[in-house]
Parts: structure tokens; sequence; C-alpha cells
């Protein structure tokens, strides 16, 4: 960073801040929500997303109160997320702040990233990561919660840990299916709505998006880390109806807006646009598994 | 000479651990009343602007001895009455007055010494022939190290001293977190900084309670306060040590938000009005864009929080 720019970057606060933090009880995390940007800026940020409706407030208290309401359904749920101490860290825990297990583990995106991580291992890695939100998606549709579909979902946003708080050096080399795969960064969610449909949509482009990241650029790899998700997925109609939603709209408008999105997207040239990477995940459903 | 009253037994004050073992109430004093007389005391003078500060023959203190300290300096009441002026109309403090200094510095002392923080004990029953009622204080005489030597005195080895910062560093918080729950600016050491905490009897010693802050808005205080602890450090105990007592701060200072607060002090007030006046502050003092000054140690604070966070800006 240059000198100018590292200078300015002491004299603001510009989003969250996550601390471990040693305690008698073992390492927490303590976790500062701070406002993104300008004052200006996160005013603008949040009447946006207020007119649009769709999701919950981003300003830095109404993300510390959603990440809290979140991680306690989804563990209601029975889906592995950090737990929430700040009832048992009074010390640490604020209005500003809250106090998160420490999940000792590297990030799921990290192992696949890693060249040397053996195909087996990888496939078996995003079958079980698919698995868990295959299951997670499910209960959403069933109870109609759309707190349960992830805004930032990906390989990014997962820990993979040993269970029961042992450490990741003796858990490295477990079979996939004794790991923890814990989600987290929840402070942003959709808000109720009929139909949750389009946000299951969005959160699998997400993870394919995110595939996509850790393969570099190998189209084979790419597509092998898809078959792989689709084996672990299992509910082919819904996988289906995602890339329906995007590449095969019934609606004439929406398929408007998202040849218009298409169109944007590969101006950007981005590596890893949603729409290229649905077409992936269509060829594999049309072809089958192997 | 005290009076032979003086000689009483006097309860057991008890350090208190690292953890915070509150003290004794009534540890300060027996309660039996005791008049001194100033005339032919052996007096040393330990200080004497503000506050009058003796060292006396004392039976029954320690080697002896107690601290006297006489409000009633050797300032005039205009520049008392100048300075409480600034206090209460500028800078939020208490007033600079005798009789309201000793209240506040004996309130605190009962207040600090309630929470477990130890301070110089009290003997609110010795009277003093010849001085005004509430001018004065007997304290306990307490030959403990200063931070300022013990920190600086390269004959205790580098790791030791770092040991005894990492000792004492949970137990600042633990006031910190104490102050900021209930509100109490009183918990703030409004003088606070490498000179006013003792090593003693194993334990931490603090002193210098005359002025409090009247805010209370005492997060911003425990900012003001951490910057002004870690500004002495720099200007004490010169780089090096400075580098590694910042380190150390930042790795065992539980609360990170509570560190943070004393960038928000230099550089992010709630108060607009504060916030603007602390931004000219910068930019027009060049003293103020020293290493040590308090917006120095600001930045750097912040450097090192947003270096130690596992995630920065997302």
């Amino acid at each position: 960073m240059p000198k100018a720019a590292a200078a300015r970057e002491l004299l603001r606060l510009d989003g969250n801040r996550i601390w471990r933090v040693q305690t008698a009880h073992g390492p927490v995390l303590q976790k500062l929500y701070a406002e993104r940007g300008s004052w200006l800026h996160a005013w603008g940020r949040e009447l946006a997303s207020r007119l649009r409706g769709g999701k919950t407030g981003t300003r830095a208290a109404a993300r510390r109160a959603t990440e809290a309401r979140l991680l306690a359904l989804w563990r209601e749920q029975g889906f592995d997320v950090p737990a929430e101490l700040s009832a048992r860290h009074p010390e640490l825990a604020g209005p500003r702040t809250l106090v998160l297990e420490f999940v000792d583990g590297p990030l799921l995106s990290a192992l696949l990233a890693d060249p040397a991580l053996p195909r087996s291992r990888r496939e078996a890695l995003i079958e079980r990561f698919a698995a868990d939100t295959a299951k997670r998606h499910a209960r959403a549709l069933s109870l109609g919660e759309a707190a349960l579909v992830q805004e930032h979902g990906g390989v990014q946003h997962v820990l993979v840990a040993a269970p029961a708080g042992a450490a990741w050096t003796e858990a490295a080399s477990r079979p996939v299916s004794a790991l923890r795969f814990a989600s987290f960064d929840l402070e942003n969610s959709f808000r109720a709505r009929r139909n949750l449909s389009p946000l299951l949509a969005k959160e699998i482009a997400a993870c394919l998006r995110s595939l996509a990241r850790c393969s570099k650029s190998d189209a084979q790899r790419l597509r092998s880390d898809v078959e792989a998700f689709v084996r672990g997925y299992a509910d082919r109609s819904r996988l289906q109806a995602s890339v329906a939603h995007y590449l095969r709209h019934p609606s004439p408008v929406w398929r408007a807006v998202w040849a218009f999105d298409r169109r944007r997207e590969a101006r950007r040239d981005r590596p890893h646009g949603k729409y290229a990477l649905l077409a992936v995940l269509d060829g594999v459903l049309r072809a089958g598994l192997r | 000479m005290p009076s032979d009253s003086g000689t009483a037994e006097r309860p057991e004050r008890r350090a208190p651990e690292a953890g915070g073992t509150p003290v004794a109430p009534g540890t300060s004093s027996p309660r039996a009343p005791v008049t001194l007389s100033l005339d032919g005391l052996e007096k040393k003078v330990l200080a004497g602007e503000g506050n009058f500060l003796w060292r006396i023959p004392f039976a029954g203190g320690t080697d002896g001895f107690a601290v006297l300290k006489v409000y009633y300096g050797s300032r005039s009441s205009l520049l008392y009455m100048k300075k409480t002026l600034g206090n209460l109309l500028l800078t939020g403090r208490t007033s600079q007055m005798p009789r309201a200094r000793f209240r506040h510095e004996v309130a605190s002392v009962r207040l600090w010494e309630k929470h477990g923080f130890r301070c110089f004990g009290m003997h609110p029953e010795v009277r003093v022939a010849g001085l005004p009622d509430e001018g004065y204080m007997l304290y306990d005489w307490t030959p403990g190290r200063h931070f300022r030597e013990y920190f600086k005195d390269a004959a205790v080895p580098l790791e030791e001293r770092l040991a005894m910062w990492r000792r004492w560093v949970p137990e600042w918080h633990r006031r910190h977190m104490i102050a900021v729950r209930e509100r109490e600016p009183m918990l703030i050491h409004e003088n606070g900084d490498v000179k006013h905490v003792m090593l003693w009897q194993g334990g931490f010693t603090y002193f210098d309670f005359e002025i409090c802050f009247r805010s209370r808005n005492v997060r911003d205080l425990v900012g003001r306060e951490i910057l002004a602890y870690m500004r002495s450090a720099g200007k004490f105990f010169g780089d090096e040590l400075y580098e590694r007592l910042m380190d150390e701060l930042v790795a065992h200072y539980p609360d990170k938000t509570l560190l943070l607060a004393a960038w928000e002090h230099a550089f992010a007030n709630d108060n607009p009005v504060i916030r603007v006046g602390r931004w000219l502050d910068v930019r027009l003092k060049p003293r103020h864009h020293s290493k040590y000054s308090k917006y120095g140690v600001a930045r750097d604070l912040k450097r090192r929080l947003d270096a130690a966070s596992l995630t920065r800006g997302s």
C-alpha cells in the first residue's frame, strides 16, 4: 500500500475487524462491526438496500443483530456455525461486538486451492460442502425461511475443522465425513419472502463462482469440481431450476434483465462469470453424472 | 511525633492478585482517633507545589513512616481558581480547589479499593493540629518501585519486565471494563501514566487521584487513559521498549475494541464538535506530529490492531 494511502487508512475505521482473544476457556473471536466507507456511503447503501427491500440492514448495528439472529437460527436448525459466546464472555461483548467460537481449521477455499491436494480428497470435500448446502436449502424451503439461504455463500465462507475442539493438525487426514464444516459470515441475509427459489439460485451460482476461483482457470478441473458439486447436492431438479432461473427464465422481463446483465458481465470479462459457470453446470446436468 | 495511640495495631493489607481480589474494607487504618502535631516533627519533603507532601515518622507505619499530603500547596488561591475554571468549563475535570481535590482523592481511593485495585492506605482517623479539616490526609508510606524506574532498569532482564507488563495488562483491562460497565469516570486515572503505578509487595499500587473526569462517556476516557500511559511509556522507556510493550499490549489486552477506543478518542469522537477540534488540533500544533503525541500513539495502536485483525474491512 502506498505511504499516503496507508496514512489515510489509519485515520478511519472501514469495515469489520475480527481479533483472536485468548481467554481462560481457550481462544475466542471478538468481532467488531464497523461501518463501511464514509457515513454518506454507508447511508446511501442502506437507503438503496431498503428501497430494493430484499435484504437485511447494511449498517453496522443491523449487521451485528442479523449475525446474532442467524447464528442462533442456523444452530437451532442443526447447521454448523461458530457458537455465539457473548453471554459467556461479557467482558468482550458489547453493543458493537459479538464474541464467537474460534474454529481451529482452514478455509475450505484454501484447502481446495492447494495444488498438492489429491483429486479424490478435493472432490470429497466439495461433495460434503454441496450435501450440507442441499440439506440447508431443503430446510429453508420446508420452513419458508429465507434466513437459511446464505447471502455470501461459497467455499470461502466455510471453515473445515476437527470435531469437538480437537486441533486441525490432528484432523487433516481424517475422513471428510468426520470433519466439521462450519459456515460463517452471516451478517447479511435475505428478508422473508414467499418464493425462495431465486435466492437458492443466487446462492448456488455463488457457490459455483467460489469453486471456480479455487480451480485457477483450469477448465478441466472446474468441470470435475462442478460434477462433484452436483453429486453432493443430489437434488438435480433444484439445480436445474437454478440454471433455468438465469438461463431460461419463463418471464420475458427477467430474460431481458439477465440478458442485459450477461452482456455487462461479458464486457467486464470476468473469468468466473455467473452465466458461464451456470452453463458449465447446465452441461454437467445434461450430460448426466459419471 | 505521633501520639501513642498511633502505634495501634493495624489490620493486614492484602495485595490484590493479578485477577483482582478486592482489598478488605477498612484496610487503611484503625478506628481510634489520633492527633499529630507537626511541631518538631522530622519531615522529609517529597513534593511541594500543588500539594505539600511530607514523609513523617509514624509508629506502626511501613519502616516507621507515613506520608502526609496537604492539599493546600504553594500555589495562590487565584491560581487554584483559574485552574478550577479551566477544569469545570473547558476540560471536563473536577475542581482544583484543595478541599475538592481532597474529597475526590479520598472517594477515588475508596472506589478503586472496593473494586480490588490497591491504592495507598489512608488514615482518616489521624488529625493534624493546625491544619484545616478536609485539607490533608495521612497515607501509608509505600516504598515500592515506580513503573517508570522498574521498566527502565537494565539490571532487570527484559523478559522479566515484559512478563510483569503482561501480568499488569489484564488488571488494567479489568479496571477499564468495570469503569465502562458502571459508567464510572472516577475509575479512570486522570493523571494516569507510568509514573503513577508502583510495584509493591508483589502487586500493583496506584496513586494520585485528586482530579477526576466528569464525563459519563467513559469509553472515551478509557481511550484517553490508554494513550496517556503509552505516551509516557514511549517518552520514558525509549523506542525499543515502547515497541515491545505495545506488541504485548495488543496481544494481551483482552478487549481489543477498548484498545481501539484510544484511536477513536483521537480521531473518531462521537461528538462532531470535538472531532473537528481534534482535527484542527492535530494540524495546527507541531508537537502533535511527534511519535509520542496522543495522535501518533493512537495511529500506532490502530496500525497494530489492524495488523492483528484476522480480517480488514470485509
